[in-house]
Formats: structure tokens, sequence, C-alpha cells
């Protein structure tokens, strides 16, 4: 990594790790007004347009992360519902909204508010569809259900050919149409599942849409950049790109199924173990990706330590719900000791790219959120629970970028040199 | 950003949705209840509490077994695989043998995340080798990996490029992007008689299906 390089990859870290330490320290429970999102959006301005060609990369990561999400706030309203949670279910459709309200926004940079409030109409009917089927589906009322899915019938279509028309055929309406009637089929079949206490297919189901609709991101973000038929920008599809995008989707899985297994150690739900077995998962996904990026040995090494982090969010969450403040306090340590521990690692492994100190700080922040959201779920202050939940996986988005930037040039610097001799006689000349 | 006063109707009517649930309260509730505790209340028998306090992560992964075999129906390749290592200008190792085709084994396994590479020659001083009709492949072309334990995964070809060796994009083939993808490479273009080598690369791109 250049001088320049690493100037620039601190400068977005302290301004990261300062900028979230003001949005921890002004952290009321407010049920009015939302903040504002940050990335493209936050800078917008409100009325300054966005160029897709030059901030490609940018508005690909960040409708990613905005579809992604709405999987995962989606699912929350289902299983809230589904669970008799009333005030927890409002809150979450205000995060809901949210979300919607971010993507509109995003939208809107690129073509003009009013092209993009359209966008809003049909997502958020798309959702009062899901919304309506786990209502129906918890009072067990098969005409709602069957009604609610007539509802979602045409959402995909729709959507999808206000996509292409909006991109001029750079989002083909076949291929997002295709996306999101599966999505909808996933999510009514998450909220059946749930509703059965088969909590290992829901949970096995929700991280499959999660995925898909995080490529839905991607396709979208290629659609407005490219058009119909264009090249895309050097940088939109990159290998560093991909990169920084594969780490934020698990981090952003990460954050969600972290949140959510909490959540349910805290209730005692008897999801609690699909939940655990999902953050599993995605503890091997992010061990298996370290495994590759630093060695199969730095892989296991990885996988201890997250471990430690885990298993540190689980207790603590447990030691609330048994209101037990040595628990709580022993399960604090442990995740002082991850944050120690995985900057080293950090650091070690970008040599030096990643400076400890900072790492640290991102660390602490991201165990800060979720122990805070916990904190605010046990005195049932639903509203800032999602605030924070919103904000945290919003974060772990800029954790993969700086990780990305750092790793990058290490593993690069790795990388087998120049093309390979493998013909020997000429046969093959010019074939 | 106060963005509430602009959320429009749709916005509104899903809120609205939720207030025609019975016992869904508005935002000017004061603090909830204690969450409630138990799944939904469709779930057909009372569960055992979860055990929290004997969770623990796991701390290991999955890593795929080596690759030992790699079949290509499209051209006929059936072929074992070698490890192969670096050479000491940083280039990728090459199979000994003409007709084998060779993992690089500092890289990623195949089905790990990132691109795993296998080379193969195009021919040898005596007729064609290996990877002979490697540039024949089209994109949704089967490319199959045997690996040790004996599973198969699959993969579909992408893309087919060349590159001239000394504008090799080892960035663009080898970095790992955390996509399971396959390299197959071999050589291509004019031969040079002088040298003895081919001047260019053809790079097969495949991702993962199964």
């Amino acid at each position: 990594m250049s001088g320049r390089g690493r100037v620039a990859a601190w400068t977005l870290i302290s301004a990261f790790v300062l900028g979230a330490c003001g949005c921890a320290a002004s952290n009321p429970a407010r049920p009015g007004p939302q903040p504002p999102s940050r990335g493209l959006m936050a800078h917008s301005g409100q009325l300054s347009r966005l160029d897709p060609k030059q901030q490609a990369v940018e508005l690909r990561t960040e409708l990613e992360e905005l579809f992604g999400q709405d999987v995962f706030v989606g699912v929350r309203v289902a299983r809230s519902r589904l669970r008799g949670d009333p005030d927890f279910t409002q809150a979450a459709v205000s995060a809901l909204s949210r979300n919607s309200d971010d993507l509109t926004t995003l939208l809107g940079r690129v073509y003009g508010s009013a092209r993009a409030e359209e966008f809003r109409r049909l997502w958020e009917s798309q959702q009062e569809g899901l919304v309506a089927y786990a209502r129906a589906a918890s009072q067990h009322d098969q005409a709602a259900k069957a009604a609610a899915r007539g509802q979602l019938d045409a959402s995909p279509r729709r959507i999808a050919r206000y996509l292409d028309d909006l991109t001029s055929g750079g989002a083909a309406a076949p291929v997002i149409s295709s996306h999101l009637r599966t999505h909808i089929n996933d999510l009514m079949h998450f909220t059946d599942a749930y509703a059965a206490g088969d909590y290992a297919t829901a949970y096995r189901i929700e991280r499959v849409d999660y995925e898909r609709q995080f490529r839905l991101g991607t396709v979208i973000a290629a659609g407005i950049v490219g058009g119909r038929g264009q090249d895309l920008p050097a940088d939109f599809d990159s290998p560093l790109t991909r990169l920084q995008s594969a780490l934020g989707e698990l981090l952003g899985e990460h954050l969600q199924l972290a949140v959510d297994a909490m959540g349910a150690a805290l209730r005692g739900g008897p999801e609690f173990r699909a939940d655990a077995a999902q953050v599993n998962a995605d503890t091997e996904q992010l061990a298996s990706a370290f495994g590759v990026l630093f060695g199969p040995q730095n892989g296991r090494r990885f996988a201890s330590v997250w471990g430690d982090h885990v298993d540190a969010l689980i207790s603590y969450s447990g030691a609330v719900a048994a209101q037990d403040q040595n628990g709580k306090a022993k399960a604090l340590a442990q995740l002082r000791a991850f944050v120690q521990h995985l900057s080293t690692f950090l650091s070690t492994s970008t040599q030096g790219r990643l400076k400890a100190p900072a790492v640290a700080a991102l660390l602490r922040m991201h165990d800060s959120e979720l122990v805070q959201q916990l904190d605010a779920y046990a005195r049932g202050d639903y509203v800032t629970v999602h605030r924070v939940i919103y904000e945290a996986y919003q974060h772990m988005f800029d954790v993969a970028k700086i990780l990305s930037a750092a790793i990058g040039p290490t593993i690069a610097a790795r990388l087998p040199k120049g093309g390979v001799q493998t013909g020997g006689g000429g046969m093959a000349s010019s074939r | 950003m106060n963005r509430w006063p602009a959320i429009p109707l749709a916005a509104m009517s899903l809120a609205g949705l939720l207030l025609l649930v019975p016992g869904c309260g508005g935002p000017g509730r004061g603090p909830a209840a204690a969450p409630s505790r138990g799944g939904p209340a469709t779930a057909a028998e009372p569960r055992e509490p979860p055990d929290v306090a004997g969770f623990r992560s796991v701390r290991t992964y999955d890593r795929p077994a080596p690759p030992v075999r790699l079949w290509i129906p499209a051209i006929a390749v059936s072929t074992r695989l070698v490890r192969l290592g670096r050479l000491a200008d940083g280039s990728l190792e090459v199979p000994h043998d003409w007709n084998t085709a060779g993992w690089f084994d500092r890289g990623p396994r195949p089905g790990q995340p990132g691109p795993a590479v296998i080379l193969g020659h195009v021919d040898s001083t005596a007729g064609p080798a290996v990877f002979f009709r490697l540039r024949e492949l089209r994109p949704r072309d089967i490319v199959r990996v045997g690996l040790a334990d004996g599973r198969i995964l699959v993969f579909r070809v992408q893309r087919v490029r060349r590159y001239p060796k000394d504008e090799f994009p080892a960035k663009a083939v080898y970095f790992p992007t955390l996509n399971r993808e396959l390299r197959l490479i071999t050589c291509g273009g004019t031969f040079d008689y002088a040298s003895r080598n081919y001047l260019d690369n053809i790079v097969v791109y495949a991702t993962l299906v199964t």
C-alpha cells in the first residue's frame, strides 16, 4: 500500500470512528423522526445528483446493503407478529419504512425524487402484502393468507417493469421479476415455517433470501451504472470491489444474526438453537474467507477469536435475562479481550496496514452497539433497538470497506506473478 | 435529515396496516413490558427453554478436500490433478507431465471462497497435450472437479479470455474475491520458435454451481 493510500485509508478510519462515537453519544430513544442514514445519502445535501459512473462502487455497495437489510427487517416484522409482540412489530415496521425511504432517496439521487417516489409506492405495497401475510398466518386465517398472496402476485412484475424503464433496460425486467418472485415466496415460506415452529428451516430460508436480495442490489446497480449493453466502469466489479462486497455481506449478516440470537437468548425463545446455528454458519464462512485470505492457520485463529466474540455476546444476553450482574461483567470483560485479540490479529495479518488501536475502536463500537440494542430490548425500548440495529448494520459495511482497503494490497503483493509456460511444441499456434 | 414528514401515503398505509392488528399499540405508549417469552403463538407444543448457558460458538470451518481429478466433457478432458507450487520468479509451476493437469496448492482449493487455479499444457514437443482444446470452451459449459474425499464439484464456464503473457492480469485471475470460482489456464496465441514459448495465455473463468 502506498503512503498516499495508507493516509486515505486511515483518514476513512478516523472519520468513521469519530462519527460513530458521535452516534453512540447521542443515543436518545426517540420514537419520532429517524436520523439520516450515512453513505451516499448522508452526503447528498438532499438535492445534489449522483453520477453513477463516478460513484459506481458506492452505489453498488449501498444498494446491496439496503436490499439485504430489507430481508432482515422484514423477517423481524413477520417473526414478532407471529410471536404476538405488537410493540416490537410496530418499531420493526418503522425500520422497514426507513429502509424503503433510504432506497427511494438513493434512487432519487440518480433519477430525481419524482421518479423515485414511484419505487417507494411499489416497494411498500409489496411490504404491506408480506406484513398482511404474516398477520394472516398469526391468526390461522387461510382466506386472508390467500388474499395476501393474491395482493403480492403482480408485485414482482410491476417493480421489475418500473426498474427496467427507470434504467432504460439496464436492469432487465425478467431478471428482476424472477429475483423478486423468489424473494416473496421465500418470505412466505419463512413465515409458514416459523409459524409451525420449524425454526431451522425458517432461518435457513432467511439466509438464502438475504444472499439473493444482496445480489439483487448488485444487479440493479449494474443496470443503473451500465445501462443496456454498455460497459461498466472498471472499478464497479474489480477484484477489490468484489472483496469489499463479500466482506460486507458476511459482516452485515453477522450483525443481524447476532442480534436475533441475542434476542432469542434474552427471551428464552425456542428458536434460539436455530438462530445460533445460523450465527455459527456465518462464523464458518467468515473464518473460511480469512483462511483463504491469510492461510488456513490464520483462518483457524480467526475462527477461535471470533468464536470468543460470539460466546461473549450470548453470555451477556443470558446474564441480562437472569439479571446476573457478575455474568454481565464477565461477558463484557470477554468482549474487551476479544477486541484486543482481533485487532492484533488483523494488524499483524495486514502487515501493519491496519493499525491495532484504530481497529480496536471499530470493534469496540460494534460490541457496544450489540450490547446497547440488547439492553434496550430488555427494557422494552424497541424504537432504540431498531435504530441501533439499523445503524450498526450500516457500520459493518464501513468496516468491510476499511478491511478490504488494507487486505487488498496485502494480498496483491503475494499473488503469483505473470503468465504460465504451458506449451511446448507450437501445434496450437494461432489456431 | 428529518425524513418522516416526507413519508408518503404508501408508507403511512404500511403503518396503518399495523394499527389494524389487534393489540398493536401506537408509538405514544410508554415503555413496553418485558419482552414476551416463547415462540410464535401458533407453535403447536410447548418447548423446553433453550440452553443458552450451554452455547459455544463454532471455532473451526470446513475446508474442502484437495482436488484430485478434472473432467471437462465438452472437450473430452479427463485427467488426474497434481499439486503445483511457485517458481523462483513468482510465476506458477507447471505440470511436468504434458497430459496431466495440476492445481496451485497455495491458493484456494476448488469449492473454497476465491479462485482455485488449475493449469495444463496445450501441447508438447510431440503433439497435443491435456488442455489442447481448452480455448474451445464456451459460456455455460460444465467443468467437474473430483475431490480426495469423493465429492464432485460442478462449475459452469462464464467466459474465456486470451491475454499476452507480458500483460497478464494477475489480479483479475488470482485475487481472492471470496466468490467460489475456478480458473483453467493454458497457453495460446502465437508460438515463438526462438524462445519455444507461446506468447499468450488462455484463461477460462468458471463459477461453482454445486
